[in-house]
């Protein structure tokens, strides 16, 4: 009997494991497809050329060279870099707030943090801080306004979630307000279409050099809350529960909140609102592994990496003007998430 | 009398009203206790303090020899399990995997890889002949699977003292009487035993000892055919008579 169950339970986490290594060799397909394509495509054989030519075993006219080169690695590097890391971060921060909260249709923003990085951005480019200085505001915005949130729910001494929720209701509606008032104060002719335009969400500001920072956060984020991955389903069979089974709870809430809070400020600032993806993918995620965070967190990143990849190849390649990343994110994602409810197993909501 | 659990002089206090007074009674090994009164009698906040989710203002709680606060959490929940009422949680965990929770206290950081650990839910599965439920979503069973899947948790805590929060609730008959037969053997092979009911009538059989709890203080404790006589039921529950069965 007992060995019966072993051997179904080594069976699932192996499928587990399995799912993992899949969702990360589509993401390196993705990856390399989104190098080939854009407005000048590079043939999947050009880039095999390309790289053999780099590696010294074939030869390429010079000339040719340091355009693929220069289009590679000056154009699309850091924007496929930061939308696969943005992409893996949201969904990361999506299926957290889902297993603190125990609610499956909680989104990244449910404690302000978009709203305080969009006041954030704003006041950045109002008072003309340039684009890293706009970035930097946008990051504090975003952890103020959940800072708020928690603040205001502890204020009240009950340490429930319902208070929390409420605590970010008032803290985005805080935001909200403060950035409308940016938006009237705003010079409509300089300062309101790039406030518009940032909201929209778009990977155009990105640098290269800060690919590696956010990288390693997000390694770091992942690798922390997919430890404590079985803690984290604790949670979801309420507060009392969890403490009867020796879990922190208000230690481990509050960590994976403002883990997953740094990570979400920490792409908004760079990336404008992109919503949408910290909902969807986490439910796709559990859809195919069932709902074990040290499963799902992994698998969510992959997914989400792999979704914000193709949906910025859409936005680099369907018009010649670009469209904001962010648009498309919300068009597709409802799309997914009406697809995803048919789906969703009894007792989700 | 092997005491597990041991409790004197426990009093609790809200808001300036009483809701404990002076209260003593330990849990014996072997021994399936019931615990009974009307509601806001003070079951629930007793069986809080129990668990060590709320702390003690007054008088001691040895748990396992060992007084209560000097345990830190995970050393307690080694100790002391807790079965809740069978609720469903939001998301589809497999009932394998709510067991699993139960080894949290050994093994809380990674996956569960130890051996050991793997052992114990296996084994506490088969204890409650549920190992056929192991990959069903818990959110998918019925009341009693569900009740069976979170005594074979508190099982897989490696726990000797079970607190049970009205397992008889929402579960037919025959689940029922499944849910009291393992309840007997867990108590027999030496787990100590406390669980709320509102069913005095079958307390009285299904019970070796039953704790009458009445406005925050404990009005009889014994063996179950004693306590809960007609009588006591009627003072304890305010009937004028009991109906004859």
């Amino acid at each position: 009997m007992t060995a019966l169950t072993f051997s179904t339970d080594q069976r699932k986490s192996g499928s587990g494991i399995g799912l993992i290594v899949g969702a990360t060799l589509l993401l390196a397909l993705v990856t390399i497809f989104s190098f080939c394509i854009g407005r000048y495509p590079i043939a999947p054989l050009d880039l095999l050329h390309f790289a053999e030519t780099a590696l010294g075993v074939r030869e390429m006219p010079d000339a040719r060279y340091r355009i693929i080169h220069s289009i590679l690695f000056d154009a699309r590097l850091p924007r496929i870099g930061a939308a696969a890391l943005i992409g893996a971060s949201l969904s990361i921060t999506g299926a957290t707030y889902q297993a603190v909260f125990r609610n499956p249709l909680v989104s990244p923003d449910l404690l302000g943090v978009l709203s305080g990085a969009g006041f954030g951005a704003a006041l950045g480019i109002i008072l003309g801080a340039g684009i890293s200085g706009v970035q930097t505001l946008s990051f504090l915005g975003g952890i103020s306004a959940v800072i708020l949130a928690v603040l205001v729910a502890r204020s009240f001494a009950a340490r429930s979630i319902l208070m929390l929720v409420f605590g970010g209701l008032v803290s985005t509606a805080l935001f909200t307000a403060l950035l409308s008032i940016l938006k009237y104060v705003a010079d409509p002719e300089r300062q309101l279409p790039d406030i518009v335009f940032w909201l929209l969400g778009s990977l155009t500001q990105v640098q290269l050099a800060q690919l590696p920072t956010i990288a390693f956060i997000l390694g770091l984020s992942l690798f922390s809350l997919a430890g404590l991955g079985r803690m984290l389903d604790a949670l979801a069979m309420g507060d009392d529960e969890a403490r009867t089974l020796g879990v922190p709870v208000e230690v481990l809430r509050l960590g994976a909140i403002a883990t997953a809070t740094i990570l979400a400020a920490l792409t908004v600032s760079i990336a404008g609102m992109i919503g949408w993806i910290g909902l969807i993918i986490p439910h796709v995620a559990r859809l195919l592994t069932g709902p074990a965070n040290s499963r799902v967190l992994p698998l969510a990143a992959c997914l989400g990496a792999v979704f914000l990849l193709l949906c910025d190849d859409l936005a680099r390649s369907i018009s010649e003007e670009e469209i904001p990343v962010g648009i498309l994110v919300d068009l597709i994602g409802v799309l997914a998430f009406l697809g995803v409810l048919r789906f969703l197993r009894r007792g989700w909501i | 009398m092997n005491s597990r659990l041991t409790v004197t002089g426990l009093g609790y206090r809200l808001g300036g009203r009483t809701i404990l007074h002076d209260l003593a009674l330990n849990l014996a090994a072997g021994e399936l206790t019931a615990l009974l009164g009307t509601n806001g009698a003070g079951k629930t906040t007793l069986l809080r303090l129990l668990l060590g989710l709320l702390p003690a203002q007054k008088g001691t709680i040895l748990i396992e020899g060992r007084a209560l606060e000097n345990y830190g959490r995970r050393a307690l929940a080694r100790a002391i399990a807790y079965v809740p009422q069978g609720h469903v949680p939001a998301f589809p965990y497999t009932a394998e995997e709510i067991v699993m929770l139960g080894r949290l206290p050994f093994s809380p950081f990674g996956p569960l890889a130890d051996p050991d650990d793997r052992e114990a839910a296996g084994a506490a599965l088969q204890k409650l002949a549920i190992t056929h439920l192991a990959q069903r979503p818990y959110t998918e069973l019925s009341g009693g699977e569900r009740q069976a899947v979170l005594i074979a948790r508190a099982l897989a805590q490696g726990a000797r003292i079970l607190i049970l929060d009205e397992p008889e609730t929402g579960l037919d008959f025959g689940q029922q009487m499944r849910l009291f037969a393992h309840l007997q053997q867990l108590a027999q092979s030496g787990y100590a035993i406390l669980a709320t009911t509102h069913d005095p009538l079958r307390a009285r059989s299904l019970f070796d000892r039953a704790i009458l709890l009445q406005n925050g203080r404990i009005t009889a404790d014994g063996p179950s055919m004693d306590v809960l006589t007609d009588s006591a039921i009627e003072g304890l529950y305010g009937i004028d008579r009991l109906p004859s069965f």
